[in-house]
Parts: C-alpha cells; structure tokens; sequence
C-alpha cells in the first residue's frame, strides 16, 4: 500500500478548523493584544515616529516569543483530546476518512488561523513602519515568514501531546509545560554555562562558546527564532544593553531553518504514530 | 444464511481496558434489513462494541465484518455507507448547524442540498444559522441524528438515540427509524429502554458484562425463559397469606408485596388461582394480567440485580 491521501478530506478538516478556531474569542483576544502591542512598541522605538525597521523589529521579538507559542498552544492543545472527549472526533472517524488525513487538517487549518493572527499582528504595524521606511520590506517579510515557523514549533508540538495523552486536562497541562520550556530553557543552558565554571562576564566580551550555541539553536526554539530574524536582517554583530552578540560564522540562516523544520515535522509523525492506534 | 447478507458480523472480539475486560469474545450477527436491538444494562459494554464494529476502538483480538469485509484492511470504504451518531456528543461550538452539517455532508461527499432538509427534519431549521456552542443537550442530540442520515446510508448505527430526547422527539425519532429501515436501511442501536426496543426491533441481543447472553428475534427471546403470563391480584387483607394458599395450590412462582400478590400462571389456570383463594375466604379487590415482556425476559437473563432493576426504571 503506498501512500494514498484523500486531498478533498484534509481540505474539508482544514476548513472545519479553521472556521471553527477562527472565531474562538481567546485566540481572537490574544490577536487583539498582538496587534495593539505591535503598534506601541513600533512608536516606542521610533521615538513617536514609525521607522527603523530593524530596531524595531527587535523590540517586536520580546512579544512574538511570548504571544506566539500562547496562541499555538492554545490552538494545539485540546485538537484531539478535547475532540475526543466530546465525541464529535468519533463522529468524524466514522466518516470515509484515514486518520492521515484528519491529522494533516488539524495541522492545516490550526496553522492557517495561527498565520492569520501572526499576519495581522505584525502586518497592521509592519505596513505603517514600512511606509515610513521602506528600506527593508524583505527583511520584515523574512520576520513575519519567521515568526509563523515560530508558532509552527509550537502548534506540532502541542498537537502531538494532544494525541497522545487521553484527556483535555492532562494535555492543558502538557501545554503549559511546553510554554515554561519554551520561556526558561535560554536560561536554562545558561545555567549550565554557570554552573560549569563559566564566567557570566565572559559572555560579554568574548561571547558565548559553540557548545552553548548548538544547544541554544537546538534545543531553544525561541533563541533560535531571534538568531534567524538578525540573520534575516542581514545582522550578525549586535549590541544590547552593554552585551555585545556575535553570531558564530557557521550558524547560517539555511542551517536555523533545517531545524526549524525537524521541529515542525517530528512531533507530527509523533502525533501520527500515537493517533492511529488511539481509541476514540 | 450466506455471509453477504449479514450487514454486521463480528467474530470473537475481545476488549480490555486496564482492570475491565469490557467486551469478551463477542460474536454478533446483523442481517441486512434488521432494525437490530442491543441491549444492556450501563457498563456492559455497548458503546465499547459498537465503536469497535466502527473501527474507532482496537479490538484487542477479533474481527469486524461489514458487508463481509474486513474492517480492519478496508476502514474507509466501508464507512462510506455507514451513518452513526455516539451515546453523548457535542459539536463545535463555534460553527452554525448548517456549517457542522455542510462539514459532516462533505466528508461523506453528499450533496449539500440534503443539509436544509435534514435540519427542517429534526426540527432545526429556524436554529440552522445559530452557532452549535449555544444549542440544548437535545438540540445537539438532533443534530446528531440528522447528520447520521446524510447520504440515506446502508447502516445506521445510533448509541442510546433516543436518550436525551423528550418524549415528542423520541417519537419522531423512532418513527425516523421506521422510516429509514422501510427503504432499506439497517438500522442498528443500542439502548436500556425495552419498551422501544420491543417496539421497534425484530432481533435483539443482550450484553451483560461483556458478554452476549443471547441474540434472537424478540418473540424467541421473549419466550426464551419459558415465562408465564403474570397475574397481579389486589387483596384486601394480608397479602402473605393470600401467597401462601397459592403456593399450596400448586403454583411457585409466586410473589408478593404490600397487598398485592403476583403468580405467574398459564390463562387457563387463573380461575383455579381465584377459586384457592375464595375457598380461604381472602378477598380479591381487583385483578389484571401482564403478558410475558421482554422486560421480565431481561432481568431473567442478566440476573435480578437491584443496580440494574434501577438503571432500568431510571430513564
């Protein structure tokens, strides 16, 4: 048997996810504040001007790392095991559909309404910044295409807990550990630096050591987002507030989104592998 | 009979979960144009059974036919002609009745056009631009059973339909059911109300503990535990000693509570039954006969236990 998917069913899951998600009042909330934030931090950088993509974007980067992975999540979490409790994914299993292409969707249309609140968080203030500075419409577009990955991370993973654990609660949790990963494990491997015998200070002058960086660009999707936006600016010395970054030759922007795509795509077969065998 | 004609076959299917063995060694036969009965007290393994005939839940061994195919090698294909709607559902909140209909109508690649009739069907219609999310218990239940005979499927499976419904819904439901099983369809579902099932069915199973105790026509069920006719008498005086006589009489089984006093008897002998007590000066108020049900027939089958006894008389 090779590999025959009904592209007509994924399509009318996808549609039914999106419809159904694009009008839950918390993502729909969370878009709001997206956007009102976007705006303030765009006027906060330009001194009341809209203007300086780049410095901008990297006042952006504080929101998208904290909003996006809260909205993929809540998105993600409850998709089949919330389903699944209520019944109606029995109803939907018993159609002339694979489980495949239930799965795919889901994925499908919960990232189509988490690019939709992504693109109309940065949109409405990317276009006032560009129009008062369109020197790097590129470089803003890179951003946004980045931040959807951002949010991709996110999604696949909190969609493969919700197919493998039974319950909505047990997956809310899931979810929420997946966001304190997600805030602390930057600090996390700082830490380890620490503990080491690592010289904070060190990391001012001479920067951070390979290890630290591998496992940054690894295991941290969200350190991985920022380094790929500065490379996306064509950035790769940065000064804030007195630490100076300097991103190592041989992390290309090329080689960020390889693992942004491992990151994205294993915790889908994951989900697969628990979801055909799960009884509903 | 041969296997084509048996719409559900089910071969030796066992399920655990944990510490229950939920359904054990279970072999069903549905034949095509059955309105099929599947009776059970809560627990027994119903909705286990049918999501397993649905491919929804892994049997731990056995095999599930539909239309002599296996569902196990060929899911899809078969669910094209199935409709099924599950015990307690809801649908997404966010969506009007006429979308969640639309969805389901286009998984199942059925004309849209039969969305608005089905809804005008289960009595939805001025409801259908309203978003599910604010529907009643029994409004979504109707949803559910309308969305089950999108596409006239050949197999109807409905898991306690009409729980959840009022009494007016109920009938239309099983007038629906009716209906549908004129025309063709097999219509196969589950309940703990044996009145409706009685009503409804011409062949039932009885699931208690997993397991199947018989499957049958009602008729063959009914009569399978060679019961009698009930007489129910209304003594004035003391009922216990109006059981006694009848006991001595000749009859044993005989039962009584408060001033009434049952025996289970063939019609020809009530009059002796009336004459032993006449002769002992007990009077007889009033006196009506219950013929055999298959009520009787399934607290005989699945034991008389008070927690069933209960469930039974509860919904």
């Amino acid at each position: 048997m090779g590999i025959d998917v009904n592209t007509r069913a994924i399509f009318t899951v996808a549609k039914k996810e999106f419809m159904d998600n694009v009008r839950n009042k918390w993502i729909l909330a969370l878009t709001i504040i997206f956007i009102i934030l976007t705006l303030v931090i765009s006027f906060a950088h330009g001194r009341g001007e809209l203007t300086g993509a780049e410095i901008t974007v990297l006042g952006l980067l504080s929101i998208s790392t904290l909003l996006v992975p809260i909205i993929a999540i809540m998105l993600g979490y409850a998709s089949i095991s919330g389903e699944a409790e209520t019944g109606s994914l029995s109803v939907v299993m018993a159609h002339p559909i694979r489980r495949v292409e239930v799965l795919l969707g889901k994925y499908i249309g919960l990232g189509a309404v988490l690019s939709t609140s992504i693109i109309l968080g940065f949109g409405i203030a990317g276009i006032l910044i560009m129009t008062g500075d369109a020197s790097d419409v590129a470089g803003y577009l890179v951003f946004i295409g980045l931040t959807i990955l951002l949010g991709l991370v996110y999604l696949s993973l909190s969609i493969c807990f919700s197919a493998i654990l039974k319950r909505r609660v047990t997956s809310l949790g899931a979810g929420i550990g997946l966001f304190f990963w997600a805030m602390i494990i930057g600090s996390v491997i700082m830490a380890i630096f620490w503990a080491t015998g690592g010289d904070l200070m060190d990391l001012g002058t001479t920067g951070m050591p390979d290890w630290m960086w591998s496992s940054m660009m690894i295991l941290s999707p969200s350190d991985m987002y920022q380094t790929a936006t500065m490379l996306g600016f064509g950035l790769r010395e940065l000064a804030v507030v007195g630490f100076e970054i300097s991103v190592p030759d041989y992390i290309t922007l090329g080689k960020l989104l390889v693992i942004f795509a491992t990151w994205i795509l294993a915790p889908f077969f994951v989900a697969y592998y628990f979801f055909k065998k799960r009884d509903i | 009979m041969a296997e084509a004609e048996f719409i559900i076959r089910t071969e030796g299917l066992n399920k655990r979960f944990k510490t229950v063995q939920a359904v054990k060694d279970l072999s069903l036969n549905v034949r095509k144009g059955d309105i099929y009965g599947f009776l059970g007290p809560n627990g027994a393994g119903k909705t286990t059974t049918i999501k397993m005939i649905l491919d929804l839940i892994n049997p731990d061994s056995g095999d599930v036919y539909i239309k002599g195919i296996l569902t196990r090698e060929n899911g899809v294909g078969v669910r094209q002609g199935i409709g099924y709607m599950p015990e307690r559902t809801q649908f997404y909140r966010n969506l009007t009745a006429l979308q969640t209909m639309e969805f389901f109508a286009e998984l199942k690649g059925v004309d849209k056009a039969e969305c608005d009739e089905l809804l005008n069907k289960m009595g939805l219609e001025k409801w259908k631009d309203k978003k599910v999310g604010t529907f009643s218990k029994g409004m979504v239940q109707l949803m559910g059973i309308g969305q089950s005979l999108l596409g006239s499927p050949e197999l109807l499976i409905l898991d306690e339909p009409t729980s959840g419904l009022d009494p007016r819904w109920a009938r239309i439901l099983k007038d629906t059911m009716l209906e549908v099983n004129s025309n063709g369809t097999t219509v196969f579902f589950s309940s703990h109300l044996l009145s409706e099932v009685q009503e409804l069915c011409n062949r039932v199973a009885i699931l208690n503990k997993g397991q199947l105790i018989i499957e049958d026509t009602v008729e063959k069920v009914s009569e399978g535990q060679m019961q009698k006719p009930k007489l129910i008498l209304k003594i004035s005086g003391d009922a216990g000693a109006a059981a006694q006589v009848i006991r001595k009489g000749g009859f044993s089984d005989v039962d009584f509570h408060g001033n009434v006093v049952s025996v289970h008897c063939d019609s020809h002998e009530r009059t002796k039954v009336l004459n032993l007590l006449a002769q002992a000066n007990i009077v007889v108020d009033d006196f009506r006969t219950q013929e055999v049900s298959l009520e009787d027939a399934f607290m005989k089958y699945i034991g008389d236990e008070r927690s069933v006894g209960g469930e039974l008389n509860g919904d």
